[in-house]
């Protein structure tokens, strides 16, 4: 019996769902490529398919998965340097040359040998610099992450949608706050990295004045936890904006503001 | 991403420190059994360091990626299961059920997590369980039908309305995804 649009479109949620078997993947991947209405609904559903993933609770692995990952990662690298007979071969090289031949290629390779390593310490010390500073990194971001765990355990906090603007529609905002609370916490996706020099900066907006809640930046993926601290309760201010500011930040926003919006609307 | 790509190991150590429970926590929803969720673990990370290179950043986040690989291993897991007949005890599920995670867990997600779980208590049941059976439970049209004793044109469009249900509860809530 040939297999009609409806039957197709009957597949559709399945491929969503990914549990169509592999024939029917490459009928609905053939459809898609012909019709682009159930190309733009997959495209649209594909999102609540990534957030049902997200919906279930985060277990903590066994530290053997990890250690077992990384041996079969190093396994991998270490392979074609630990080749058999590579340095049999070298002994074969040698055997033939004479005492004084033999005392300057052990002086030359000595020589190569320590001009490497020096390379490889330096290179070493750069990493561990680098390494420190993306510690210090995470540190931070887990000291914030769980200050905001503490907001959200609080039964009376309320989380705002903040959108992003023209400049940033992507963006996005979730501030946490009790309501009689001046401390609460700011999760941001969908931002740039902003080049050297600039900064993202917070602003907590009464009427019509703003006043700076700090600074930050977002990771590679455009996220960020930024913790909220404000003079008197959050909720006594009206809204809430982020803007693109000079390193060190403003007195007052000066470029463009990518997240603006109410601090009174429910989530 | 880009440094995976180029094999570095602390990288992927990087990676995995971030996401790893969260596709633990996916993978042990979906197989009910935490040494084969491990091994899924294992297996997404494996995949993702051989595969760094392919990962494309418009189409999505590292995240759904991750969570793409994990997900279809667990279809896999789950349907090679099937063939093989095999039974979940459901009282030593419960007792082989691990300790609740450690604190650190990343924020962002507990808010979506949140909000993505309100969105699907917001669903009628009978199509949050079409929408569950298949992507948790990994059935085929066909055996949610014989599962829940309905006919497969019902199954069809409850998984039809429940995902677009689902797509406006968590649009309301403020949920997206980059890469959408």
């Amino acid at each position: 019996m040939k297999e009609t649009e409806a039957d197709l479109e009957d597949l559709l949620p399945f491929y969503i769902l990914g549990t169509l078997a592999a024939d029917e993947i490459a009928r609905v991947e053939a459809y898609l490529r012909t019709n682009s209405e159930a190309r733009r609904w997959v495209d649209e559903m594909r999102p609540v398919a990534e957030a049902l993933a997200l919906s279930a609770e985060p277990v903590e692995p066994d530290p053997a998965t990890k250690q077992n990952l990384l041996k079969r990662t190093r396994k991998e690298q270490e392979g074609p340097a630990q080749r058999p007979g590579m340095f049999e071969r070298f002994r074969q090289l040698a055997a033939p040359l004479d005492r004084m031949r033999l005392e300057t290629l052990v002086v030359t390779v000595s020589l190569f040998v320590a001009l490497l390593s020096l390379g490889w310490a330096v290179s070493i010390g750069r990493e561990i610099s680098r390494l420190r500073q993306e510690v210090g990194d995470l540190q931070a971001s887990v000291a914030n992450q769980e200050q905001i765990i503490l907001y959200l355990s609080n039964p009376n906090s309320r989380s705002v949608v903040i959108a992003g603007t023209e400049h940033r529609p992507q963006a996005q905002g979730n501030v946490i706050f009790a309501p009689e609370e001046s401390v609460g916490g700011l999760l941001i996706t969908g931002l740039v990295p902003l080049e050297s020099g600039l900064v993202y900066q917070l602003w907590l907006i009464e009427g019509e004045t703003p006043r700076s809640a700090g600074t930050f930046n977002v990771d590679a993926s455009g996220q960020a936890v930024v913790p909220l601290a404000a003079p008197k309760a959050i909720a006594e201010f009206d809204a809430l904006g982020v803007s693109i500011e000079p390193a060190g930040g403003s007195l007052q926003p000066t470029g463009d503001i990518v997240l603006l919006g109410s601090l009174s609307e429910d989530a | 991403m880009g440094r995976v790509a180029a094999r570095e190991d602390v990288a992927l150590a990087v990676l995995y420190d971030r996401f790893s429970s969260s596709v633990l926590g996916l993978a042990y929803k979906m197989l009910s059994d935490r040494a084969a969720a491990e091994e899924v673990l294992q297996e997404t990370f494996w995949k993702a360091w051989q595969k760094a290179g392919q990962y494309q950043a418009e189409r999505g986040s590292v995240q759904s990626w991750l969570f793409a690989i994990a997900h279809n291993a667990c279809i896999d897991e789950l349907r090679r299961r099937r063939l093989e007949h095999t039974l979940i005890d459901e009282q030593q599920v419960e007792r082989n059920r691990p300790e609740a995670p450690d604190l650190d867990v990343q924020v962002a997600w507990g808010i979506e997590r949140r909000q993505v779980r309100e969105a699907l208590q917001d669903l009628p049941s009978e199509q949050r369980q079409v929408i569950e059976l298949a992507f948790f439970g990994g059935l085929t049209r066909q055996e949610i039908a014989a599962k829940v004793g309905i006919p497969l044109g019902t199954v069809h469009t409850r998984a039809r309305l429940g995902l677009q249900k689902l797509k406006q509860a968590l649009s309301v809530r403020g949920v997206k995804h980059e890469g959408n």
